[in-house]
């Protein structure tokens, strides 16, 4: 008994030594990762809106009404003092798990997609990121269904991952229509028709 | 001196982790496909396995038999962990290229195993030698991996162009390709192994 609790407490010393030399670590590089990210985040801006001036970062959360689908970041994007459009980072369940960033202009189309993380399936999931899946996206209305098999033509093989990158994109876009319509005089979306773009969720697996 | 210079001529060729040992070659097939993925997962892993070998020996006296298996996973989490945080903060680009390779160092079998049956047992001076050894023979065979995969699969160096796009080999930038290039790096080292003996036995 007494070994037992020897052996307890060696092992929580160790334990502790080296969180405090990993929350040390931490500490130091946890701003330079950031900026890095924001850094890749603000290229990443300018090429989906080139003739875009400025990026304002959409301070209130945006909420995507569906729990397992999140809006990291929302950025409108302006030219002089007028919305040109808004971009949305999203990260939500795919086949493992997504993160895209996806830009919508003022009349509710899709300008871009493109993925900033990726863990599906390498070869098969992950090709949802690749031409010509990512293709179908831009310039498409955010009131078209995006259901595969109607407007949308699915990888073989990685149906489950084309069918949720689909209802991400989807959801992102509507509810970016609906910021950009309240918000900034966007064009507004039809009021008779329902939102199905909460009930278009990826199945889990 | 000899004892050092054999210590650290072991982990390049005779007892090389990957060619002999054939311990730890899922990440050394994965990442192989780039040289820069090549250096930077070599050069991770070398100092992962120096620091966590240096601290295992320091304190082998203190740790106890039957909990050590905890306490070496601790450790070498731990500098994986912080490997792990400064590429992602200095080398962006890399650490996104090797992705989730990098924080399974914690549970590649070449630094378990170094740990286990070199590090608890020895004195600093010789496990540094050993642990610098093991890394560097770790770092020429995944230089060399990559130096061919990138070569033949992709066409560039480092990078730069050197075959036109038209004439490369997508086959060696498959994991298959891995597999194949891997094989006759071992048939290499075996034939620098015999040559050694021979020389050895004329002399």
């Amino acid at each position: 008994m007494k070994n037992m609790i020897r052996l307890a407490l060696t092992l929580a010393a160790y334990t502790v030594v080296a969180c405090v030399g990993l929350a040390f670590v931490y500490n130091k590089t946890e701003p330079v990762i950031e900026e890095a990210a924001t850094r890749e985040v603000k290229a990443a801006l300018s090429i989906i809106f080139p003739d875009a001036s400025d990026f304002d970062e959409v301070t209130g959360k945006i909420e995507s009404g569906n729990s397992s689908i999140s809006f990291d970041r929302a950025y409108v994007a302006k030219k002089g003092d007028g919305a040109v459009g808004m971009v949305i980072q999203v990260t939500g369940p795919t086949y493992k798990s997504s993160t895209l960033l996806i830009g919508i202009d003022m009349n509710r189309k899709i300008t871009s997609v493109k993925f900033t993380a990726n863990s599906d399936t390498p070869g098969l999931g992950s090709r949802t990121a690749e031409s010509p899946f990512i293709d179908q996206f831009p310039s498409k209305s955010v009131d078209d269904s995006f259901k595969v098999g109607s407007d949308i033509v699915a990888i073989s093989g990685a149906t489950i991952s084309s069918k949720a990158v689909s209802s991400i994109i989807k959801l992102t876009g509507y509810k970016a229509g609906e910021y950009l319509a309240d918000n900034y005089g966007g064009k507004p979306g039809d009021p008779d028709a329902v939102s199905t773009a909460s009930n278009n969720t990826p199945e889990e697996e | 001196m000899k004892k050092y210079l054999n210590l650290f001529t072991n982990g390049l060729i005779k007892e090389n982790p990957l060619l002999t040992l054939m311990i730890g070659l899922c990440s050394s097939l994965a990442i192989t496909t780039t040289v820069a993925n090549g250096i930077g997962m070599g050069l991770a892993m070398t100092f992962v396995l120096l620091m966590s070998e240096v601290i295992i020996s320091l304190f082998r006296k203190l740790i106890p038999d039957s909990i050590r298996i905890p306490v070496f996973i601790i450790v070498i989490a731990s500098f994986t962990t912080v490997v792990d945080l400064v590429m992602k903060a200095y080398t962006p680009d890399l650490s996104a290229a090797m992705g989730v390779f990098i924080p399974l160092i914690v549970v590649n079998c070449i630094i378990m195993g170094r740990v286990e049956s070199f590090a608890s047992k020895r004195p600093i001076d010789e496990v540094v030698f050993d642990a610098l050894g093991m890394g560097l023979g770790y770092t020429w065979v995944l230089v060399g991996i990559s130096v061919v995969r990138e070569l033949l699969g992709a066409g560039t160096l480092l990078g730069f162009r050197i075959i036109p796009e038209s004439y490369t080999i997508g086959f060696f930038a498959q994991s298959s390709g891995g597999f194949f290039v891997f094989s006759l790096f071992i048939a290499l080292n075996m034939g620098i192994k015999k040559m050694n003996e021979k020389k050895e036995v004329t002399r």
